[in-house]
């Protein structure tokens, strides 16, 4: 008996593999990079912190629209935009975003917050009444 | 002769399986309430759990210690009578206050129901044959979900109707003795409707194994178990679609039972989810558990 459970706790000890948790950083995306591309409605999208979230802290980030040969000109989609905080890994979401247009095309994300660590996904969509229509989707670890 | 024969009884009463409970993720998870494993005609078992999240392992097999507390305190009934001479059937009703950086909620957690079928009796006492017990259960959504859930702290259940089939094996041998527990469930997909999603969330099988075994001094018993999870991704379709990922993780845990007169007993037990197996896509756990129960005999 005490060699069976010797045996059981040695062949099922866990080897973990810590790592600091990362804080989440403040990029300044370019926007003629247009690495958020609205596929379906041929949009741009730029992304920015301006202040990042963490466990405890709500963030809030800048996004615009624009058309790739015109980047500097910012214009609205004809949707809704709504942004939606998703851990793909377990099916779930967060608490709900604030949506505020700052003008023509340029709208501010707040109350962003992610409600464990983990794999997150920032997805930046269009909405027909429910239906999403296009969105991009920015991962973050924290 | 008799002496022992009682104190094997009662031995097997107490080495009833600790709750198997899962946590993997946002205040919820599986358990099967508590069998009766002695010769005991029905029980009620009254326990208050004291669990906080250490760390949280991600897909891609990174653990990070958790810097912000989640703490659960489950306080739970189990009852469970004996019928049909062999049957069983059990009742487990937890109550939850989840404390997080954001606030506290207190609330219903997912009750379960169980019907057993002790289909290997030890009437013979033989000295190698273990007792067996098979049992259904059937978990209840009772409590609110991480799905219906807007701010994650009043998440108190995994959300699913669930169906289980499991077995316990039971052995004691003068003063050790031994179990284990296998079960497999199903939980049936979820259709939600609220500013996250409308579609349906889609879990899939789950599964548990524990092994535990234990040594009596007079009427104290010191037993040790190992456990492992696992469940099945979920599946998210509708106005958000994602594909989720496996959870699994295992458990350590220590425990020390006494005896008291009159059929009461009492215990105290540690858990660790942060020492064994081969954990993803989890949060993991440390908790401490004490137990009173009262027993009656046929």
């Amino acid at each position: 008996m005490r060699y069976l459970i010797l045996f059981l706790f040695l062949v099922a000890c866990a080897k973990p593999n810590y790592q600091e948790a990362a804080p989440v950083t403040v990029e300044n995306q370019k926007a003629e990079n247009c690495n958020l591309f609205l596929s379906v409605k041929r949009l741009c999208t730029t992304f920015e912190w301006e202040s990042a979230p963490n466990v405890t802290t709500p963030g809030s980030f800048l996004f615009k629209f624009y058309v790739q040969e015109t980047p500097t000109v910012f214009s609205d989609p004809t949707e809704t935009v709504f942004v939606q905080l998703w851990m793909p890994s377990m099916g779930h979401g967060s608490t709900p975003v604030t949506v505020e247009k700052i003008k023509a095309g340029e709208y501010r994300a707040s109350d962003v917050f992610f409600i464990m660590p983990g794999e997150w996904e920032i997805r930046i969509q269009l909405k027909d009444a429910q239906n999403v229509v296009d969105q991009v989707v920015k991962k973050i670890t924290l | 002769m008799l002496k022992k024969l009682r104190f094997n009884l009662l031995i097997l009463a107490l080495i009833a399986p600790e709750a198997l409970m899962a946590a993997a993720c946002c205040g919820g998870g599986f358990a099967i309430p508590t069998l009766i494993t002695g010769d005991d005609k029905a029980q009620v078992t009254t326990s208050y759990s004291y669990s906080k999240i250490d760390t949280d392992v991600f897909t891609n097999g990174i653990w990070q210690k958790r810097s912000s507390d989640d703490i659960s305190n489950i306080y739970k009934i189990d009852v469970a009578r004996i019928f049909l001479d062999r049957f069983q059937a059990g009742l487990s009703v937890p109550i939850q206050t989840r404390t997080l950086a954001s606030g506290t909620s207190t609330g219903l957690g997912d009750v379960t129901g169980l019907i057993g079928y002790e289909y290997l009796p030890d009437w013979t006492y033989s000295p190698w044959r273990p007792r067996g017990i098979g049992f259904l259960t059937l978990t209840l959504p009772t409590g609110k979900s991480i799905y219906e859930s807007t701010t994650g702290l009043d998440s108190r259940g995994r959300g699913f109707f669930s169906i289980g089939l499991g077995t316990t094996l039971t052995k004691t041998w003068i003063n050790w003795d031994a179990n284990t527990t296998l079960e497999v469930h199903k939980s049936f997909d979820k259709v939600v409707s609220n500013s996250q999603n409308v579609g349906n969330i889609m879990p899939g099988f789950g599964n548990s194994l524990s092994i535990g075994a234990g040594y009596s001094i007079g009427d104290l018993r010191l037993g040790s178990s190992l456990s492992w999870f696992n469940e099945d991704a979920i599946n998210v379709e509708g106005t958000t679609s994602s594909k989720g990922s496996e959870q699994k993780y295992a458990a350590l845990t220590a425990s020390a039972n006494y005896l008291f007169k009159d059929n009461w007993a009492g215990s105290l037990s540690y858990t660790d989810q942060t020492v064994l197996g081969d954990p993803t896509n989890t949060t993991l756990s440390k908790s401490v558990q004490i137990s009173l129960q009262k027993r009656w005999a046929r």
